[in-house]
């Protein structure tokens, strides 16, 4: 348990030292929430939202769901790869410390900064800039948590799939981008073609995104949304124990 | 443990990769206190019998003891007693030196001090600085810091001085020697010749997955061929004979205005005492023997590079 401490403490260090890691983090999200603060009619209730504005109903689920998925998609699984490329992680192998510690350390950095990017958007956004409270927190947390299980677990699919650090980010952003478009994050699902509606409801970023948006508004996120975040957790997982290699 | 029982045990060890046989029934012995090296040209095995022994890797067949313990068994606590440097193994670029062998001291149950470590390793000075922002040299410098941190009974160093220059090169010696001084058992993985010469005890010379011979380095060199191939210019004009009535003497040759001769043991000796009493001096001498080199070519019909 100490080495798990000492190696997650060390991890976000370097997560924090490395200058772009941090600016991504914590800039998009915050420039998202405060450029459409600044628009007046972005903040005011909108009968096309249920009453919600657009930054509680679309911003603020963009802002999450875009950072979760960056992180888990992107940055933890480049940096898993560039591990295993360097022969860190064989390193470790051959000391007393297993080196799926390591890999626990990085999601437990990576996760902790999906969590200071949603408490930063959900708590500042309702208390500095008055956006509505989420009126269904408990189905709000659910989504979340479950999407940025969906969402990681693809990432470390992505890990065991990529030969080289470099191949992570290319893989990565390959899945991160179609999903950006068919989840509905770039346009509100319900003006796509319906046969993409579904896909937006199934690939984990939009089930996310558009659960968040549900449970935003006070309603429950939709059960195909949480059964396609478990399913993907559950599948990726799998495929990550099958082929992930630490050498 | 037993008195004299060999640190590292090594019985018909045998891996495959597919098709392709890595290593094939190698055995070897490695006793305490002694520097043991594997010396081979590139490809040759030398990594994948190491990394059996370190326990990275699982052999197909044989049998290996290291400590006494089965590195496949007893991996947890072989990693505890057993120091490694890997060949190709890097740290995160951003990590700095003195947290690299903090983080790595926090895994063991009673390992060295850092700073002296750092300081006996000439890195002191580096201790703030990140990973990337090292040389060669201090790299390797420091994947051996990281190799003793643990306060190891052995330490495995593969190609430790690999991509060093001549003169880093002489001061990772010193320092390994200085290591086994402090009674550290070392197993050292090399393909320069020079360097097994330099630093191991003994050896085994592995071509194509098996070992070829094991032996002190003279021993293998003795056992070769003990040729030897002094080549001078005379001072004086001097008659073959003089030279080709000497037992020790196999052949004179002429070139131009120097001789070369060759010869087996006291050549050498023998050669300098007709001088002297002939009042000749040996202008431009050198003396060639046979080294590692050529053992190994006498034994594998191959070079080592």
């Amino acid at each position: 348990m100490s080495a798990l401490r000492t190696l997650t403490a060390v991890e976000a260090k370097l997560f924090l030292r490395d200058p772009s890691a941090p600016v991504t983090v914590l800039g998009i999200p915050i420039a998202l929430v405060v450029v459409f603060a600044l628009i007046p009619a972005a903040s005011e209730p909108s009968a096309e939202f249920g009453g919600n504005s657009v930054l509680a109903n679309l911003i603020a689920p963009l802002a999450v769901s875009i950072l979760v998925a960056m992180l888990a998609l992107t940055i933890f699984p480049t940096i898993l790869s560039t591990y295993r490329e360097k022969g860190v992680l064989r390193r470790i192998a051959a000391s007393p410390v297993p080196p799926r510690t390591v890999l626990i350390a990085q999601l437990v950095v990576n996760v902790a900064s999906a969590f200071v990017v949603v408490l930063l958007v959900v708590v500042a956004g309702t208390l500095v800039i008055g956006m509505e409270a989420p009126g269904n927190p408990a189905g709000l947390a659910l989504s979340v948590a479950l999407g940025t299980a969906a969402l990681f677990s693809m990432g470390l699919l992505v890990a065991a799939l990529a030969p080289t650090g470099r191949a992570a980010g290319a893989i990565g952003s390959a899945a991160f981008f179609p999903m950006l478009a068919l989840g509905g994050v770039w346009v509100p699902k319900e003006r796509l073609p319906e046969f993409l509606q579904h896909a937006a409801d199934v690939l984990p970023m939009g089930a996310m995104y558009n659960a968040m948006r549900e449970t935003w508004a006070g309603a429950a996120p939709q059960a195909m949304q949480l059964v396609a975040m478990a399913v993907f957790t559950v599948v990726c997982l799998a495929l990550s124990a099958r082929f992930f290699r630490w050498q | 443990m037993l008195v004299g029982m060999p640190i590292i045990d090594v019985r018909k060890l045998h891996k495959r990769y597919g098709d392709k046989v890595a290593v094939n029934d190698v055995s070897f012995t490695v006793e305490r206190g002694e520097i043991f090296g594997i010396l081979g040209p590139n490809g040759a095995g030398k990594t994948t019998t190491v990394e059996c022994i370190e326990g990275l890797r699982k052999p197909d067949g044989g049998d290996l003891t290291v400590l006494g313990l089965d590195p496949q068994r007893d991996t947890l606590e072989l990693r505890q007693r057993l120091g490694v440097q890997l060949q190709e193994s890097e740290l995160p670029e951003r990590i700095k030196v003195g947290e690299a062998l903090e983080l790595y001291a926090s895994f063991y149950t009673d390992p060295a001090d850092p700073d002296e470590l750092l300081d006996i390793l000439g890195l002191t000075g580096k201790r703030g600085t990140a990973y990337k922002k090292l040389s060669g040299g201090q790299k390797q410098r420091l994947s051996i810091a990281m190799s003793l941190i643990g306060n190891p009974e052995v330490a495995v160093l593969d190609e430790l001085t690999t991509g060093l220059d001549p003169q880093a090169r002489r001061e990772v010696w010193s320092l390994i020697e200085s290591i086994r001084d402090r009674g550290v058992t070392i197993l050292l993985v090399t393909h320069f010749m020079e360097e097994a010469e330099r630093l191991c005890d003994r050896l085994a010379l592995i071509d194509q997955g098996e070992v070829v011979a094991v032996d002190t380095p003279a021993g293998l060199v003795a056992g070769v061929d003990d040729e030897q191939r002094i080549r001078f210019r005379p001072s004086e004009p001097v008659a073959d004979h003089l030279f080709t009535e000497l037992p020790e003497v196999r052949a004179v040759e002429r070139q131009g205005t120097r001789i070369l001769i060759t010869g087996t043991g006291n050549v050498l000796y023998a050669v300098a005492s007709v001088l002297a009493r002939k009042q000749i001096i040996a202008k431009e001498l050198r003396v060639d023997q046979a080294s590692l080199d050529d053992a190994f070519v006498a034994l594998t019909g191959r070079k080592l590079d």
